[in-house]
Parts: C-alpha cells; structure tokens; sequence
C-alpha cells in the first residue's frame, strides 16, 4: 500500500495517530467468533478486542445473540465475566446454559436509556468483563466515544446493538455490522472494519435456523 | 524541633480571585473599622499597608479598593498547608488580625522539618522547593527556621537567617527588633516609650518586674518565643470535605472567563488530593448569579463525575473546562464554588504484583457496587436455571452474591429472549417446524396448556410463540435472538 502514496505524505499519514489505513498494517487483536464464515471475513479473524462492535438490526429475533453466545460461552469458561446491559427483554437463561455459558459469570443490567450507557461504560472500563453486549436504541456519538475508549482502556469487547436506522450516524466503532434475515438465513454485511475491507456481504452458514440452537461448547484453552 | 515558618504578607491580595489583577494595574485590599478603612495590601509599592484609603485615593485617583475576605485568606492557607504536607507532617498556621493600630493581618503557616530535612538534602534545597512550590500556587512567602515557633514566625517577618538549634537561638533574638514580635499594639508602645527597641534588651529584664507591667499572655509569648514554655497547637489535618469558592469582585459576563478562576480552584483541590493521597471522582460547581433584568437567578450547579477516580489536575481540568463549555448562564457570575464529597483512591497504573485474577474480581466487585448504587440492587442480576419444564419457571434472577446453582431441565432449544409478559398475537403467524405441547402445572397453581413452536414475525425475525389452549388465543412468548 505505502507505494500508491507519495513517500513523504506516507510519512507525515503514518505519523498521525488519528489515521489508520484500511486492510493494512498490524492486524487487530482479536477474539474468533466460533463462526467459520465470520471469523474469515473479520479482519483479525474474529471480534476485535479493546474495540467497540456494532451490530445493526433490521429487527429483533433475527440471531444476533447467537452470534455472539459461543463468544461469550468461551468467555465465562475461562473464568471472564461478561455482561447484558438493558436488553428488551429477559435473557433467557435456559438458552444461555445450552449455548454453554457458564451463569455464575452472567451479569444482567437493567436500566433506561441515559444509564444503561453509564452502565457499560463502567463495566467495560473493568478488565474482570471480558465482553458486555448493551442494547442501545439511540445513543449520541459521545457516548459512543466514550464506549469506544472505556474499551479500549481495558481491553475489553464491547458489544452494541443498534437499529438500522443509525447506519448513517458517524460511528467510532471499530466494526460495524449489519445484521438480518435473508432466505432463512442470517446475512451479515460489514459496514466498517478498521484494519480491513468494508462492504462485503455474506451469511452465517454454520449458524443454524431458529429453533435448533448451535450450543457450541469451545474449548476454553484457546482465549487469549 | 526545627520550625520553619512562611511569613504571608501577601496572602490578603493573593486569597482574592484575581479577575481585578487582570483588569486594574493600581489595586489594593483595605479593612475597615467603624468609618475607617485603610490599606493591608497593595500592588502598588508605593501605596504602603496601614495608609488610610482616602489618602491612598489622593495620590492615586484610580485605585481600585478591595475589602478583604478572611475567609477566602483562610481558605488559602489550608491549600498552602496542604502543599507543605509535602515537607513535613505537623502543620499549623494562624491569621494575627492588625491591632487598633492601622496594620495588616500577619499571615503565618509553620511546618515542622526538623525530620524531612535529610530527606529533601538539607536546608537551603528544602528551602528552594518549598519557595517554589509555593510560587506555583501563585503565593509568595518569606521564610524563617527556628527552633521554636513563635521565633521562626518572628525570624521569617524579619528576613533573618536561619537558626537551626537551640544554642544559636538567644543571639539570633538579641538583635531582632521588637516589631517583628506577635505582641499587641499597647505592649509594643510601651515597650518602645521605654526606650526598649531589640528583643534582646527585653528578655534581659527582670521576669518579674516585666510581667507586672506586660502582662502574663504577653510574658507567655516570650517565653514560647525563647522556648521556655511549650507550643501548645492543633496541627492542620485536610478536612473530610473539600470546599472553596471565589468571590469575583468583578462580576464575570461570559462562561469562558470562567476558566481562569476554575483553574485555581481545581488547583487547590489537586493540592489537597495530594495531601489526603486520595483522588476524586464526583464533584460540583456552583456559580451564583448577579441580580439581572431586575430579577434573582437561581446559582447554576455543574455535577462533575469521572469515570473513575483521579488527582491528576490536567486531567480534572480538561474534563471541567468541557463541561464548563456548555454552560449557559442565565446572568453574570458573582461566585463560583467547588465542592468534593467523595474521595477515592485513583486505581493508578501499578503493575499486578500478586494474582491478576483475584484484583480483577475486586474489580468487578467494585462496578458492580457502583452500579447497584446509582440503579438500585435490584436491576442487577443474574440469570439462574430452575429444573422445570415451563417456560416462566425455567429461569430466576438471582441477586449477585449468590451464585446459581440450578440444574438446568432437560429442554428443547429455548430462546435466547423470553418475553416479560407473554403477547397476543393479532394475526395467526407462519409455523416453522415442530410444535412441542408443554402443559402441567396444577401443583402450584401455575397451570399451563400450551402448545409452543417456533413462527416468523416481520422482516425475517424469528419468535417464539403458543397457542393457549385453555383460551385459543395466538401468544408471542419468546425472541430467537
């Protein structure tokens, strides 16, 4: 890539810490999703960690939490806790205890909308929370900022659930995904991926229909 | 004991919160008595402390006047005190008020060294990093080391060199003139009509004959002064709470002047952090208003909350100086106050010395401490397995100093939401594969008979739903998340 540029604006970009170059460069540390089709489009293989996830939904109920349940089952596995901040409604903890997450390490917060921003920002700011997933209908670009940099500090995944109508709002996220159903499939598009290539779209083969749940148990030796 | 003491003879000028330094060349601090106002400080060299304002006035026809505020003097020797934590533990200081003759407050701060001067490399470093650390906070002092009190106080109001025992003491006294003395008025004059100008020619005096004439609180003030008779003080400690404010003799029209003052206070705030070895992590601002379009306005209060602990000033400052920027304020600022309740040690970047797992669960603790604090205990639970077969009755919030225990029921895939309160459905949705009869339930009075499966709802999203045999209806029950 240096060679497209001029050498001395390639200099003056990569002095610059606000720049980062697309699909180049040091990969991002990352966590594998358990989902083969994911895991190889993301740049990194996998969710990005001390980095703030979008997944942006067209509706609800379209497999977005399985997406991330193998994740967090590895997680609590290995002794991390991970966190659900202000869900719509009840994480079901029988779904939760088949998909192979260990509940002692399950915390679930309940809150309204200016909160439940606070709220994980404070656990993502925690090193003990491998990852805290937060469903946030609107959140301001600060805010998001914010969580950006909480997860950052500590290294953390952070996961945040948006509607698709925020597609437009600028966004500090490192990934953005869009999430939803297509041909009785999860298709998932990359909107951004910082360290890789924006715009693919694919589905999550291995992910099953509804109804037969993954219930992935991954072993706990391979987290970082 | 080595004392030294810092003799403040600014301080009634330096306490006040600047805004007229900047906008008057010619000022000066006045205190008045019944019709009497005179000068305690000056910026002006030539306008000398004691001059009555009038005459101050007569030869300079600009002058801005200034009353005094003890409060905010006082206010500023407790951040100075707290800045000499640094330097010693045993802290005191102590405002003389002028007596009925027309002078100015003697301002004096002690700090005992006598056991951190190996530690600072002797005297005159120690010196030199005291007289800076106090420029910093934009005081000035001149200095006096003793091994008594009241002669530190005495030796630094003089400029005199340092004494460092008790030996060196009486002739260092001898030649100190009286003026320098913390004696009232009526004994100074009476002194001084007895011909009496040195200190030394005083404490030659029969002790006796002496006492009769100045009487036993002044004798007692020689002999502390000597080291006859002990210091009997309470040391400074930093208060449990933080609290200044600035007074603006000039009223500030526009938020962004408000920096200035900010800085200072968040200055003196960072100072005593250092001194409690603490940090902060919630604070408050209050400005109070000046009357405007002919009616009062209530103060504007700004809650500062980090996102965790700090002592770090810069950071502090960039933090407020945000928030300060979207402030609006509804008439010009006549005060602005911080306020500091709650104090917490900063986490700090320390290496993990022993077992990261065991500080990551005090971590985790600790968040969720918080949490519970500001949302109530309840929003914050886990989620427990229950051994039963019905929906409702599979799954508990556990509160967190538990840990769930249950065993999980032998059931088909579940979804990952469950609905809070199960939903009519309008319209009978579109099946998708098997229907699964769970039905049961009359021992506790939680009858079921249901038939679940899974359906499509809008835009390809997949929900759990049953038909309630006991009514026929359509119910959503469930999201495959």
């Amino acid at each position: 890539m240096a060679e497209c540029l001029p050498s001395a604006l390639a200099v003056a970009l990569a002095g610059r810490g606000d720049v980062w170059r697309g699909a180049s460069g040091a990969k991002p540390r990352t966590e594998a999703s358990g989902f083969t089709a994911l895991d190889t489009q993301l740049p990194g293989g996998g969710w990005p960690l001390g980095a703030l996830s979008e997944l942006l939904l067209d509706a609800e109920g379209v497999g977005e939490l399985q997406l991330v349940l193998p994740l967090l089952a590895r997680l609590t596995q290995a002794n991390r806790h991970v966190a659900l901040v202000a869900p719509p409604h009840i994480p079901y903890a029988p779904a939760l205890a088949q998909a192979g997450l260990v509940l002692a390490r399950v915390v679930v917060v309940d809150s309204h909308r200016s909160e439940g921003v606070w709220a994980a920002e404070q656990l993502l700011r925690c090193s003990a929370y491998g990852a805290v997933l937060a469903w946030t209908p609107q959140l301001r670009e600060a805010e998001s900022r914010r969580l950006q940099l909480a997860a950052e500090n500590s290294g953390n995944i952070g996961l945040i659930y948006r509607p698709t109508h925020a597609l437009g709002a600028a966004s500090v996220a490192a990934l953005r995904l869009r999430l939803r159903r297509r041909d009785e499939r999860l298709e998932i598009e990359i909107l951004k991926a910082r360290g890789g290539l924006a715009g693919k779209r694919f589905f999550a083969d291995d992910m099953s229909l509804a109804g037969t749940s993954v219930a992935a148990r991954l072993p706990a030796a391979s987290l970082v | 004991m080595l004392w030294l003491a810092a003799d403040l003879r600014n301080l009634p000028l330096e306490a006040l919160s600047q805004e007229v330094s900047q906008r008057h060349a010619d000022y000066v601090v006045t205190q008045s008595r019944g019709s009497r106002r005179w000068v305690i400080a000056s910026s002006n060299p030539q306008i000398t402390a004691g001059l009555d304002l009038n005459l101050a006035r007569m030869r300079r026809p600009h002058l801005m006047a200034v009353e005094r505020q003890p409060a905010r003097e006082l206010q500023a020797l407790e951040t100075l005190a707290c800045a000499a934590y640094g330097f010693g533990d045993r802290i005191t200081f102590r405002i003389d008020e002028p007596a009925p003759d027309f002078a100015s407050p003697r301002c004096t701060l002690w700090v005992e060294i006598g056991t951190s001067l190996k530690l600072f490399g002797g005297l005159d470093r120690l010196l030199d990093k005291i007289e800076r650390e106090f420029a910093s906070l934009e005081h000035c002092a001149s200095f006096g080391v003793a091994p008594t009190l009241e002669a530190a106080a005495a030796l630094a109001r003089h400029g005199a060199p340092p004494v460092c025992s008790f030996d060196e003491l009486p002739d260092a006294l001898t030649s100190l003139p009286l003026a320098a003395l913390s004696l009232d008025a009526g004994t100074r004059d009476l002194l001084a009509d007895s011909g009496l100008r040195l200190t030394g020619e005083v404490l030659l005096l029969p002790r006796k004959a002496l006492t009769q004439r100045i009487g036993g609180a002044a004798m007692t003030y020689l002999d502390r002064l000597t080291g006859a008779a002990p210091d009997l003080l309470r040391w400074y400690r930093p208060p449990a709470f933080f609290s200044r404010w600035l007074d603006f003799e000039i009223e500030i029209e526009d938020s962004e002047r408000l920096a200035f003052p900010l800085r200072r206070l968040l200055g003196e705030l960072a100072c005593y952090l250092r001194a409690r070895a603490t940090g902060v992590q919630q604070f408050h601002f209050e400005i109070t208003h000046a009357r405007s379009d002919g009616r009062e306005h209530p103060p504007t209060r700004i809650a500062m909350n980090l996102s965790s602990p700090s002592r770090d000033e810069g950071l502090i400052l960039r933090v407020t100086r945000e928030r300060l920027g979207t402030v609006t304020m509804p008439a010009p600022a006549r005060t602005l106050s911080l306020i500091a309740k709650h104090f917490a040690a900063p986490a700090g970047s320390q290496q993990d010395l022993f077992d990261s797992r065991a500080r990551s669960d005090e971590d985790a603790a600790a968040v969720i401490d918080r949490l519970m604090a500001k949302l109530g205990t309840a929003a914050i639970w886990r989620p427990a397995v229950v051994d039963d077969h019905r929906p409702e009755k599979a799954w508990r919030a556990m509160p967190l100093d538990r840990i769930p225990s249950g065993e999980n029921a032998d059931l088909n895939a579940r979804p990952a939401l469950l609905l809070r309160h199960p939903q009519r459905l309008q319209r009978p949705p579109s099946i998708i594969g098997d229907v699964e009869r769970i039905a049961g339930g009359w021992w506790d009075e939680f009858d079921l008979q249901r038939d679940y499966f899974c359906c499509e709802l809008d835009q390809g999203a997949r929900g759990w739903a049953y038909l309630d045999r006991g009514d026929g209806q359509l119910y959503l029950h469930g999201i495959w998340a």
